[in-house]
């Protein structure tokens, strides 16, 4: 599928990212980019280490990236757990349902731009 | 001349988004921190045009960039543009406390970023341009002032010059050596200032002192109109010659009636009182016009004593000088005609400073 066709699939509105990213070229690139994504694999880690404060960091980035890439569903369960984080201290509540959220929507992402015709 | 923009955020998918936003119409700076925002606003804050803020990031956020833009007066000058995924209320009345000119949230809309863009680099390099003209406009208006003062103090010195001039002149006529207008300015200064201490009902003040010691210099201005027979006689003269004499009070207030318009009314008229009025005494026993008590005026009668002293105490054609002493004692008991009591308090209570200034000036 083209990248238009990728955002009806995942629930995103094509127009609203390309009158953001002005090129299909830059739409591209940073689906690309974001397989290889840091900052989803940070939260991993600093969420094992219980470091909070880059935990959230970590989060807001990928809720960043998601939101100027237009991947609504993934906006949407991180923009959730990045509220839980935001204080910087350790969740009063359990947590473990928002991060398999984002697992899944990050999963349910790379899937789609893997059949993006490149 | 292209603009220059400076992108501040620690994304680089946000950076290169705003890149290719922005980048057909702008020169672009980036930096991926407020530290190193902060470090290339202050580098290149002569050709920055705006800055484009993020409020969220490492090392320093976006509060702290306008805290030391802010600091580092450059607020008023750059505009700056907080672009932010923080949706709250607060933080965006907190930056527009800062004086940013514009709040926009993401996701934005490209064309629109565009446009808000342009617009406040339009609005701040209009109001940096007036600024400017009003900085050049206000230091040119401060240099005209300073020329202006500096003409006003050399006419005011070229003025002083002619007025003592005139009174050189009637003296190198009396074949006098010009020291005579130097001491009685000098006197009527002393003078002048003991009455201004001691009796305000005279009204008088620093200016109005200057201004009479400046005007003491012309007061035998008149001497101009009286033969050399008469003002180069030595020994004493006959009633018709003391007649005659004592017409310089009059001619120099006419003459200087006659120049009216050279110089401001006050000046001019403290001028005439001293010319014709210097001869007066208190009781009415002087000339020309016989005035008495206060009808004389107050710079007549400081003048007529700094002038009677002098006399006194130096040669003349017609005299040899007397003691300084000698001199005090004589206007002390009126041996010189009489003067005001509050004219003679002052004059007993200035009288080293008169000694002073004639050994001074001798």
């Amino acid at each position: 599928m083209n990248v238009k066709e990728f955002y009806g699939f995942i629930g995103g509105s094509y127009d609203e990212v390309a009158s953001r990213l002005m090129k299909e070229e830059r739409i591209l690139k940073y689906l690309n980019k974001f397989t290889t994504a840091e900052d989803y694999a940070n939260l991993h880690r600093f969420l094992e280490e219980k470091n909070y404060p880059e935990a959230f960091r970590a989060i807001h980035s990928v809720k960043g990236v998601a939101m100027n890439l237009g991947l609504a569903p993934l906006f949407k369960v991180s923009d959730v757990l990045c509220e839980e984080l935001r204080s910087g201290d350790e969740p009063k509540i359990d947590i473990s349902g928002m991060v398999s959220d984002v697992d899944e929507a990050y999963r349910q992402i790379l899937d789609a731009i893997a059949l993006i015709d490149q | 001349m292209t603009h220059r923009v400076l992108i501040v955020d620690d994304l680089e998918i946000n950076r290169d988004i705003l890149e290719g936003i922005l980048e057909d119409d702008y020169d672009l700076l980036f930096a991926e921190n407020g530290r190193q925002a902060v470090d290339i606003a202050v580098a290149s804050q002569d050709s920055l045009s705006i800055i484009l803020l993020d409020l969220m990031m490492p090392e320093m956020d976006g509060f702290a960039v306008l805290d030391e833009l802010k600091a580092r007066g450059l607020s008023g000058r750059i505009p700056v543009i907080i672009i932010t995924g923080d949706t709250s209320i607060d933080s965006e009345r907190r930056c527009f406390d800062y004086g940013i000119v514009d709040f926009v949230r993401k996701p934005f809309n490209g064309s629109l970023v565009q446009l808000r863009v342009r617009n406040a680099i339009n609005l701040y390099s209009y109001k940096n341009r007036l600024e400017e003209q009003v900085a050049e406009q206000t230091a040119e208006l401060r240099s005209q002032y300073l020329q202006l003062e500096q003409q006003a103090e050399r006419l005011e010195a070229v003025n002083q010059k002619i007025i003592d001039m005139l009174g050189y002149v009637v003296e190198f006529r009396s074949l006098e050596s010009g020291q005579h207008i130097r001491r009685v300015k000098e006197y009527t200064a002393i003078m002048a200032k003991e009455m201004m201490a001691n009796y305000p009902e005279f009204e008088l003040d620093e200016h109005k002192v200057e201004v009479m010691v400046s005007a003491s210099a012309l007061h035998d201005v008149g001497k101009v109109a009286i033969p050399d027979s008469i003002l180069l006689k030595p020994g004493r003269f006959t009633p018709e010659e003391f007649e005659e004499m004592k017409r310089h009070t009059i001619a120099g207030g006419d003459l200087l009636t006659s120049i009216e318009g050279t110089w401001d009314e006050e000046f001019s008229e403290m001028c005439y009182e001293i010319c014709r009025f210097h001869h007066e005494r208190y009781d009415g026993g002087g000339y020309p016009d016989h005035l008495a008590g206060e009808e004389i005026p107050i710079s007549a009668q400081i003048v007529s004593v700094a002038d009677v002293y002098d006399a006194l105490i130096n040669k003349r054609c017609y005299k040899d000088p007397y003691s300084k002493e000698a001199a005090f004692n004589m206007i002390v008991n009126g041996e010189c005609g009489v003067f005001s009591p509050k004219i003679l308090d002052c004059f007993v209570k200035a009288r080293d400073r008169f000694e002073q200034a004639a050994d001074a000036l001798a």
